[in-house]
């Protein structure tokens, strides 16, 4: 009975939470929480940042960026960058951050119909598959980016026990998800192979369109410039990432593309 | 410890048939110690034991052996080396001996080399159920390890391994490493912390009746906070993360009560300072302090007067001290009428620990069978009012009205209640409070409130 009372406690909490969200605008002040750019930030992290970072401005919602170097400790869900702090809320990750845009009233997909939406959620489930995977596998799995490149930045926020220590577990932690998706036994060449055929798809889907879906942005074209854009622009140690990429002509297009209109500043 | 003491005064039987008359010419009469004996040990190396039977041949009069074997055999116990040691004075024959000559033997039993460990503790309102094992005595020069875990009925798990060795002498000593892992549940402040380190800790004790003694203790954690939820205050949340601790501590401690947890009479002080930044990324200077003191008023009568306080100086320039660092206040045993670590508001962003505060507390306890004999109700349970005040502070710049701001607006509550001692070391509240002054934002407990712990205001 007592079990009964708290998880319908939960339950109206939760809808009040719902309620709460979906009456009020787009909260002012909202802030955007990822770690520090330039010297501690990682390939997985950088692009789901920079995804999220172009949802928001393609959907027209105002938001201050501020880097942490305990980013990833203050979200909610632990480990996952970047979190917004709307109002009240927080809220991580790509897909949830969407979902909350959507119930202040804020969508990019409300002009598809519904085989359309299907396609949506089928390349962005696509997407954070392969995509994100690839990039945790080059930044954790592979050994050589592993010693030159990911140790030195993860730990570069840490005093002398804890940069091992934090690495470590993170990495521990890292290599068991990708053991759990059977992604840590392939071989570089393997997950380069799956980019290619995601590439590949992508760029068929794509086409000479100016978006994935026509004349408009949606959620699917603010992951993938948030994915192939950090892919491109991050200094590995060989170029075989960014030059898979760089293969299909269309999809680095829609980058600049989508660079210049909600990024003026920078430069490809 | 009841039966421990019990051996030595076995003793005394003997000499409480003579009359009071011949005792006390025993006490004056002249007397030296020619012999010492020791039996029944056999691994505990020689000049572990030297050292704290040398006081014995000091002694000058038979009180004085009396008073002096106590000692020793205080000392002995105290190396942790021995299950038991009866002590057994003799006049002294032989060819050897002199006129006034005794001789004394300690007889000892030596602990086993592997025992388990299987006690609850009480700390921070918290019972603790303490499972392990340890290795006693491992080469005969005193030196132990165990393994424990303590499990609290809040959540909070301690695994911890320690080395320790007794250095015997004039002052004698402990050293000891540690190495644990930690998790604990702050749920008023929604924290959820987790330590790995390492401690290393010297203690001194003076000889003088054992009440002064010192600690010096190196520690190096890490520490990873958490909060319990997603609807943590957002300030709190912004200290959540890794942080290394480097510190040295050095406690002192007087204690001169005659019970831990219900003294009759006695005083205790005790001062923590703490400096740490020798690495790590926190740096600051805190020091806080706690002190009883007690006075029998009459029979059943007895009065506490305490007060503590405590000041944190963050001397961090890239990473400030976070809420592991920081002072907190309220709970049944320091301010009581609050919820354990109840005072400060939450939600105004600003309370999450602070750099200094002061309680204090007045105690009139009274033996709940008023006017009767000792007996083990009375030795167990007090009945006591009490009165409570404290209140804490953000130490500013200007030093002055900071501390004029400090002493005004403080919290106070008052009560009834009833105190039970459990072991030696255990004390339960169950109070009846009612805060008189408090702020919007102080989590406060009007009505029944319990506690159970080991240090208490």
């Amino acid at each position: 009975m007592a079990d009964f009372k708290t998880s319908s406690s939960i339950l109206t909490k939760e809808c009040l939470r719902t309620q709460i969200c979906g009456e009020s605008e787009w909260p002012k002040n909202t802030v955007l929480y990822q770690p520090y750019e330039t010297e501690q930030i990682l390939l997985p992290d950088n692009s789901k940042c920079l995804s999220v970072k172009t949802f928001l401005k393609m959907a027209g919602l105002e938001f201050i960026v501020e880097a942490r170097e305990n980013a990833e400790y203050m979200s909610p869900h632990r480990g996952k960058v970047p979190f917004i702090k709307a109002g009240q809320f927080l809220v991580a990750d790509f897909e949830p951050i969407v979902n909350f845009a959507q119930s202040k009233g804020y969508s990019l997909s409300t002009h598809l119909d519904e085989a359309q939406k299907w396609d949506l959620r089928v390349y962005m489930a696509l997407v954070n598959n392969v995509l994100l995977n690839a990039e945790i596998y080059v930044t954790w799995n592979h050994e050589l980016t592993y010693k030159e490149l990911t140790k030195p930045r993860y730990s570069s926020v840490y005093p002398f026990p804890l940069n091992h220590w934090a690495t470590y577990y993170k990495r521990r932690e890292m290599l068991s998800h990708l053991d759990v998706l059977g992604w840590k036994k392939k071989t570089l060449d393997e997950v380069f192979k799956e980019v290619e055929r995601i590439c590949e798809s992508l760029s068929n889907f794509l086409a000479d369109k100016k978006y994935f879906f026509g004349e408009k942005p949606t959620d699917l074209d603010a992951l993938v410039f948030g994915h192939l854009f950090s892919i491109i622009t991050t200094p590995l140690l060989n170029n075989r990432f960014a030059a898979t990429i760089r293969a299909y002509d269309n999809l680095v297009q829609l980058c600049v593309r989508i660079e210049t209109e909600f990024y003026q500043s920078r430069i490809l | 410890m009841g039966n421990l003491f019990a051996k030595p005064y076995h003793e005394f039987n003997i000499y409480q048939k003579l009359s009071l008359q011949d005792s006390k010419s025993l006490e004056k009469k002249e007397a030296r110690v020619d012999q010492v004996y020791m039996l029944g040990y056999s691994k505990t190396k020689d000049f572990i034991l030297e050292s704290s039977i040398n006081l014995m041949f000091t002694s000058n009069s038979f009180n004085n052996i009396i008073k002096n074997a106590e000692t020793v055999r205080k000392n002995l116990m105290s190396l942790n080396c021995f299950e038991n040691i009866s002590v057994h004075i003799d006049v002294s024959s032989g060819s050897n001996s002199t006129p006034n000559g005794y001789k004394v033997t300690f007889n000892v039993q030596e602990l086993k080399l592997a025992s388990s460990i299987l006690h609850s503790i009480a700390r921070d309102n918290e019972g603790f159920v303490k499972l392990g094992f340890k290795l006693n005595n491992i080469t005969g020069h005193a030196n132990h390890f165990k393994i424990e875990s303590s499990l609290g009925n809040n959540g909070t798990q301690k695994y911890d391994a320690c080395i320790s060795k007794h250095i015997p002498g004039s002052i004698s000593s402990c050293t000891s490493g540690h190495i644990f892992r930690k998790k604990s549940y702050w749920n008023t402040v929604h924290g959820v912390f987790n330590e790995w380190g390492t401690l290393f800790d010297l203690l001194f004790l003076a000889s003088y009746k054992g009440h002064f003694s010192q600690n010096l203790q190196y520690e190096g954690v890490i520490r990873d906070i958490n909060m319990l939820s997603k609807n943590s205050p957002f300030k709190l949340r912004e200290e959540s993360g890794l942080s290394v601790k480097s510190s040295i501590k050095h406690i002192t401690t007087i204690d001169t009560r005659d019970s831990k947890v219900l003294a009759n009479e006695g005083a205790f002080f005790q001062m923590v300072m703490e400096v740490a930044g020798f690495g790590g990324d926190v740096k600051f200077l805190r020091n806080y302090f706690t002190s009883q003191f007690y006075s029998k008023i009459s029979k059943d009568v007895v009065f506490q007067g305490s007060f503590g306080g405590g000041f944190l100086t963050d001397l961090g320039t890239f990473k400030k001290v976070n809420m592991m660092d920081r002072f907190f206040l309220g709970g049944p045993m320091t301010l009581r009428g609050f919820q354990s670590r109840g005072i400060g508001n939450l939600s105004d962003n600003v309370v999450a620990g602070v750099t200094s505060y002061w309680v204090s507390a007045v105690h009139i306890y009274v033996k709940p069978l008023f006017g009767m004999e000792s007996n083990r109700i009375n030795e167990a349970i007090r009945l006591h009012l009490f009165c409570n005040a404290g209140n804490i502070s953000f130490f500013g710049k200007d030093t002055k009205s900071s501390f004029a701001k400090t002493f005004k607006d403080f919290r106070l509550s008052a009560g009834v209640g009833i105190v039970a001692r459990v072991g030696n070391s255990i004390r339960f509240e169950f109070n009846l409070c009612s805060p008189i002054q408090y702020t919007s934002g102080d989590r406060i407990v009007d009505g029944f409130q319990f506690g159970v712990g080991a240090n208490f205001i």
